[in-house]
């Protein structure tokens, strides 16, 4: 009899649409360890660097510094592995692929601490910031990145949520640099130094399990 | 004719699947819902309706994105897809429930295809995938994976033909996974 007055009790609250968001959620301050994917769109918008080689034709050294402000389409996808404590704080390993610039590609791995603003049980704002190493797909290169953001989680059950973020990515490399009067890229003995920076905005999505 | 033609989308979901179990969703089951697909196949938006038990239409419009990530091309083509999704084996979970699915359906569109350039593809589409209802939020999340088996053709600049061929990215990228995040309007 118990039984049948809470199936229909439940059946009720089925019944009345989305339950209330911010009710105190079980378990609420104990750390849990999370696993997500998170996939998203980069837009590289601002490419500076510091170019020094010999000119392969004449000799003569070649000093370029230089802004370039541009929009070009990345994305990511990553995998991460996350320790949740404290109720509101996070500290995650991610890894897996993403673009940088036009033809540059790394795998990243990174560590992101996360702070949320009222509880990761719960829906509400959070902050990160994350800092880590890629490692370029076509050629022996490691480049330093960081990236800072803020974003909302919305809990959709128990240990699951889906992740809505914007942040700012600044990669660091050492590319490769073309020379159109060879035309071609500069051999590696020539260059004295090729230093640059992409900034990117990100959007994402992370699923949490 | 509704009836015949869900019949036969079963059937063929039947003859896919190895022994589903059937049990019907315990939850009011109309519903209309729309979301984002998100694929390294492409990128998109998706309107789902569901007016039977056991059963949704699902239309998709995908800007594909094929040779993008690479950075080969920088302009994506467009599908658009539909299917019928059948839920084979329904579960339920603590805070959540489940459909196991899979659904017949068609596609069309303009998009690049491996070594050919923009083709007008049209054929038969094939989903498999689940689908996680949550008991505390509208939202549907969506894990699957989809085939299309479907022509394309194409005009051939260098000798003045036309070609028609076979489209390999739909067969060969039918493994790239596939996230549909939806919101349940009504």
């Amino acid at each position: 009899m118990t039984r049948r007055i809470l199936i229909i009790a439940l059946a009720l609250l089925a019944g009345q649409g989305p339950l209330r968001a911010g009710t105190p959620a079980r378990g609420e301050g104990s750390a849990r360890l999370s696993f997500g994917i998170e996939w998203g769109y980069d837009g590289t918008f601002l490419e500076v660097h510091h170019y020094n080689y010999m000119d392969a034709t004449d000799g003569f050294r070649i000093d370029e510094k230089k802004a370039n402000a541009m929009l070009y389409t990345n994305g990511h996808a990553t995998a991460h592995l996350t320790l949740e404590f404290a109720r509101r704080w996070a500290l995650g390993l991610n890894a897996g692929y993403a673009g940088i610039q036009q033809r540059t590609r790394f795998f990243p791995i990174a560590l992101r601490t996360t702070y949320y603003l009222d509880s990761y049980r719960t829906d509400g704002q959070f902050v990160f910031l994350e800092g880590g190493a890629g490692f370029h797909e076509t050629r022996k290169s490691i480049s330093p990145f960081a990236r800072s953001g803020y974003g909302y989680r919305l809990v959709l059950s128990e240990g699951k949520s889906l992740d809505l973020a914007g942040s700012l990515r600044v990669a660091f490399d050492h590319p490769p640099i073309y020379d159109s009067s060879i035309p071609g890229y500069v051999p590696q003995d020539n260059i004295r130094r090729s230093d640059a920076l992409y900034s990117a905005l990100c959007f994402s999505i992370a699923l949490n399990f | 004719m509704a009836g015949r033609k869900q019949a036969l989308a079963l059937l063929v979901a039947l003859l896919v699947l190895p022994a589903p179990v059937w049990k019907a969703p315990a939850q009011d089951f109309k519903s209309l819902s729309l979301g984002t697909f998100h694929s390294p196949k492409g990128l998109g938006i998706c309107l789902e309706s569901q007016q039977e038990q056991g059963s949704f239409d699902s239309f998709d419009i995908i800007a594909d994105i094929f040779g993008i990530i690479r950075a080969d091309y920088s302009t994506p083509g467009i599908k658009a897809t539909y299917y019928r999704g059948i839920v084979l084996k329904h579960r339920e979970h603590e805070g959540f429930f489940s459909d196991f699915f899979a659904g017949p359906g068609v596609t069309a569109g303009y998009v690049r295809d491996i070594h050919q350039p923009f083709s007008t593809v049209a054929g038969l589409s094939g989903v498999i995938g689940e689908r996680f209802y949550f008991d505390k939020k509208r939202i549907v999340v969506c894990m699957e994976a989809g085939m299309d088996l479907a022509l394309e053709l194409n005009r051939n600049n260098r000798y003045h033909n036309i070609n028609l061929t076979l489209y390999k990215s739909g067969l060969l990228h039918t493994f790239y996974p596939q996230i549909r995040i939806l919101y349940i309007i009504k």
